[in-house]
């Protein structure tokens, strides 16, 4: 006869929402509950599967483990926004230069009549397009990268996942238009005959 | 003598104008410097302090040092105080007795007397409806609850034919073991068994060396105890550690990888604005050695003034993501 059965789940680190009691709940909270992987609601299906029992959530591994999972991931959240500031700050740096080279050509755009605007939606499209083929390229580059370090640290495969393209493609537009607009700003507004002599 | 010493004069005024002359560009690119000396620090501020933070959250899945009587033997009083001052404050010992209680309807409870105030830190994952405060009041065990069956009334325990009346405090929850027992404060045990711990869970912090050595130390002072490391923690703590620091070492490499890439083009900008000024002093004359002296010079203040500034900034960022993070 089995008295005692051990579970080990993945589970989600409990909240207060976990912490409610699933009977007090409006059905779609319920259901939210009820199908969330919080050690509460596991437990809570077996009793429901097997009969007579009591299933408890063994407190000592399923809170530390929440505590510590829940640290690390704000530590990796800091790290990804920490490099994302540096790498607009980097985009910014490259486009300050690449633009100052070209200002002969700005220059020479303004001699024949192109206006503010359209200028610098000449500049803006083409950091878009450079956002594209950079992001895509950096997709590549950074799903290697992770398998290699989860390989390597975890002895596991991460897997990428595509539904990330876009919202890689995204960022990377976002990041390269913050990092460009001060550039393109300052090259627009360049004086055309400066420019043209060489001499801004 | 004094042909050096206007040379030297000269090249510093060079220096000096040519920061002053150029506010925005030089700013832009001290500011660069500043970034990466900034993320630099604090990623590795934060390589070396997560360690020290996550060791505390581990501390907080309880003892990862058991000592225990030889069977049926119990630890003398001094046996704690001996523990307690060989940890230092780089731990916290807490002594458990057990006895075997009968109930008044004739069933088996475990008794265990304890450190409340101990317990409560060594063991903070325990879900407890309220902690006894006084002599004679009982913490008891969700399960061992519905065989003692009180209905929350003081309720009777029997050791050795000897029957002590017991209130409850309130009842205590982890899923494991501890729900089927009743906790009792060790002095109230002591009075009534007449028993001495004969077991003492250990918490110390510090990395695996020093937890083996306080362990090793430990077994010198107790020659007739078990001292044995919790391995279920301190492997898992020890793999989870080891696997977090080097994740974050890649991802502060990436980092600093682009902040140097950002002083590149920062710096790379700033000469290349600047490269009719550098004609013209060849042209007055300067050698190639000068210039580049001359660049190099601008760029050794301002990586040593970023770096400081930098520097500065990384700590505070550190200081606030621990903050905000543990």
């Amino acid at each position: 006869m089995v008295r005692k059965i051990f579970v080990s789940a993945v589970t989600k680190p409990e909240d207060a929402f976990a912490r409610r009691n699933p009977d007090s709940l409006s059905p779609a909270d319920r259901d939210r509950w009820y199908c969330s992987p919080y050690p509460q609601s596991i437990a809570y299906q077996l009793q429901e599967v097997i009969p007579h029992s009591r299933a408890d959530q063994i407190r000592q591994v399923a809170q530390n483990e929440g505590n510590v999972l829940s640290r690390i991931k704000g530590i990796i959240l800091l790290i990804t926004l920490a490099a994302l500031f540096t790498s607009g700050l980097a985009v910014s740096a490259a486009m300050a230069t690449a633009m100052f080279e070209r200002r002969t050509e700005v220059g020479l755009m303004k001699a024949l009549g192109a206006g503010y605007f359209p200028l610098s939606m000449i500049f803006v499209t083409e950091s878009v397009l450079l956002a594209c083929g950079g992001g895509l390229v950096g997709f590549v580059f950074g799903a290697l990268l992770a398998r290699e370090l989860g390989r390597a640290i975890f002895g596991s495969q991460i897997i990428v996942e595509p539904v990330l393209l876009p919202v890689i493609l995204g960022i990377a537009v976002a990041v390269t238009f913050a990092g460009s607009a001060f550039a393109i700003r300052r090259a627009v507004k360049y004086d055309p005959v400066l420019a043209l002599r060489g001499e801004a | 003598m004094s042909r050096t010493t206007s040379k030297s004069a000269m090249y510093f005024r060079m220096l000096r104008r040519a920061a002053i002359l150029r506010k925005g560009q030089a700013a832009a690119a001290l500011a660069a410097v500043i970034v990466a000396g900034a993320a630099g620090t604090a990623m590795l501020n934060l390589y070396v302090d997560v360690q020290t933070k996550l060791r505390r959250e581990f501390r907080k899945f309880g003892a990862n040092i058991v000592a225990q009587a030889k069977s049926g033997e119990n630890f003398p009083p001094a046996t704690l105080q001996r523990i307690s001052t060989e940890l230092g404050d780089h731990g916290l010992a807490v002594p458990f007795s057990y006895a075997v209680a009968r109930t008044d309807k004739d069933q088996s409870v475990v008794v265990v007397g304890t450190d409340f105030n101990s317990v409560r830190q060594l063991d903070p994952w325990w879900s407890v409806s309220a902690w006894p405060k006084r002599a004679g009041e009982a913490l008891v065990g969700a399960r061992a609850a519905r065989i003692i069956n009180h209905n929350g009334q003081p309720f009777t325990l029997s050791v050795q034919e000897r029957a002590l009346r017991f209130s409850e405090a309130g009842t205590v929850q982890t899923g494991a073991g501890e729900d089927s027992r009743v906790y009792i404060s060790q002095s109230d045990f002591h009075e009534w068994t007449g028993m001495n711990p004969s077991v003492i869970e250990i918490a110390a912090s510090g990395s695996p060396a020093d937890v083996s050595a306080t362990i090793e130390n430990l077994k010198l002072a107790l020659p007739d105890a078990d001292v044995t490391a919790v391995r279920q923690v301190t492997e898992a703590e020890a793999n989870l550690l080891g696997k977090t620091r080097s994740t974050l070492l890649w991802s502060s490499a990436l980092i600093v990888c682009i902040a140097a890439l950002c002083v590149l083009a920062t710096l790379m900008g700033w000469v290349f604005d600047r490269r009719r000024d550098f004609a013209i002093m060849k042209a007055l004359g300067a050698s190639d050695r000068l210039i580049a002296l001359f660049v190099a010079g601008e760029a050794a203040i301002m990586g040593f003034a970023g770096a400081l500034v930098g520097f500065a900034a990384g700590i505070g960022i550190a200081d606030w993501i621990g903050h905000a993070n543990f």
